[in-house]
């Protein structure tokens, strides 16, 4: 029986067709496949938040997704966020604020917060936090980054 | 971790996907978000050569109110079932239990129906429906059936759902009457859960990692000649007394007093809950 199957997406804008083994998951066709190598794998278990993609505008873990799931979906990755060149408020808010230490939680954290920003411009700090509280840092603790989601939400 | 090689079904109806999985047998497993599944596969704890994806059956993510029930599609998502509009007005409770599970990537991915399905002790869903009195609808190619939740949770890992039977609705009978729940988590999960529901009486449900849902006869009872206003040590008397015989988990991440403890401690928060009084311990 046939075990591969075909994933049309749409990745950081670009239309991708790819055919790949039922079990691959999405983290690997990202960073094998596609070579966006943002996308980071820490805990493999749901947890940390350094493998979050946004998937049609909704944050997901992509080492626990099929990337078969993604089939007539839109992936975004930090890569996705740049624009001609220019990066996203919030990517910028990020350094200007120095929210970023080793940064291999930074693209799980954007994109979070990303998410957040596309349901509620506004958003309070308890609703900043709430969003974030599935994403773990292990170097600058939270402070930072808060500030650098509150500062690109009021931009 | 990697899941071993599968099969991906990708049926278009239920009794398809039931039929596919009658046929396949023990290897063969129904798939929605795969939180779950999809960790226990990549840990080599379970073994599935086929899986039956069920996100392409039309009208499975349904939430509607018909008939003085709130009727939820066994495949919207946490997060589905925390925007509805609907369910925030009828079943607020339940609203915001599944805004709060776990974060925001097991929500967006999770559904209610898998929720159910797997039947991890620590859940919380199955606690707060059993209070709510909701019931569960399961079909396969040839019947279709509805069982109380209360009944469709026989243990850790177990429900009463037979191998190729679909989880298709959750319904919630609408009257006049209130629920809360509150759950002592730690990290992803709770280590005690507790809902109240009041409509002619009051009815307390506990979840403690261990097993089912289980009903607090007699805390119900005090409440009810309380009218809802039973002070903590009584409370606190009444929740030991109807969890004494129980088999609590003595485990890494709490040991048998202690869950005792937090199973009356989740009971008083969620009577302050459904007493309107602030919690402060909420966040």
């Amino acid at each position: 029986m046939d075990t591969s199957v075909d994933i049309s997406v749409e990745i950081n804008g670009v239309p991708v067709t790819r055919s790949a083994p039922a079990q691959t998951l999405l983290i690997d066709f990202l960073r094998d496949e596609m070579r966006l190598r943002s996308v980071k794998l820490s805990c493999d278990m749901e947890i940390c938040g350094a493998c979050t993609v946004l998937v049609d505008g909704l944050p997901m873990s992509s080492c626990t997704t099929l990337a078969a799931d993604v089939d007539g979906a839109k992936v975004t990755t930090v890569e996705g966020l740049i624009t001609d060149g220019v990066l996203d408020p919030l990517q910028q808010a990020f350094i200007d604020h120095g929210a970023v230490q080793c940064g291999f939680c930074t693209p799980g954290f954007i994109l979070a917060a990303k998410a957040l920003l596309l349901r509620n411009p506004s958003p309070t700090r308890a609703e900043i936090v709430s969003a974030l509280d599935g994403n773990i840092c292990r170097c600058t603790g939270y402070k930072k980054i808060v500030e650098a989601v509150r500062h690109a939400a009021s931009a | 971790m990697r899941p071993d090689p599968f099969t991906y079904h990708q049926p278009k109806s239920l009794a398809e996907a039931s039929s596919l999985v009658a046929e396949l047998g023990d290897g063969a497993a129904f798939y929605a978000g795969g939180t779950e599944l999809l960790l226990l596969m990549k840990m080599q704890l379970a073994e599935y050569r086929h899986l039956v994806n069920l996100k392409k059956i039309d009208g499975l993510k349904t939430i509607v109110v018909r008939h003085d029930r709130l009727i939820v599609g066994a495949l919207a998502t946490h997060h589905d079932i925390a925007l509805s509009t609907a369910v925030s007005k009828h079943c607020p409770s339940l609203s915001r239990l599944c805004g709060e599970i776990a974060n925001i990537r097991v929500r967006v991915a999770g559904t209610i129906g898998g929720n159910l399905c797997f039947a991890e002790p620590r859940a919380d869903p199955p606690v707060l429906l059993a209070a709510l009195d909701a019931v569960i609808r399961l079909v396969s190619a040839h019947a279709s059936r509805v069982i109380p939740a209360t009944e469709f949770f026989l243990g850790p890992f177990e429900t009463a759902r037979q191998p190729d039977e679909i989880l298709t609705t959750i319904e919630i009978p609408l009257g006049t009457g209130t629920a809360s729940v509150e759950r002592m988590k730690q990290g992803n999960y709770s280590l005690a859960t507790a809902a109240i529901s009041r409509n002619d009486c009051h009815r307390v449900w506990i979840g403690y990692g261990g097993g089912a849902p289980k009903q607090l006869d007699g805390t119900g009872a005090l409440l009810d000649r309380d009218n809802g206003c039973t002070g903590e040590e009584a409370l606190f008397s009444a929740v030991a007394a109807d969890i004494a015989d129980l088999e609590i988990p003595s485990d890494i991440e709490a040991g048998e007093y202690y869950r005792r403890h937090l199973i009356a401690v989740a009971v008083k928060r969620a009577l302050a809950s459904l007493n309107g009084i602030q919690n402060p311990w909420a966040h």
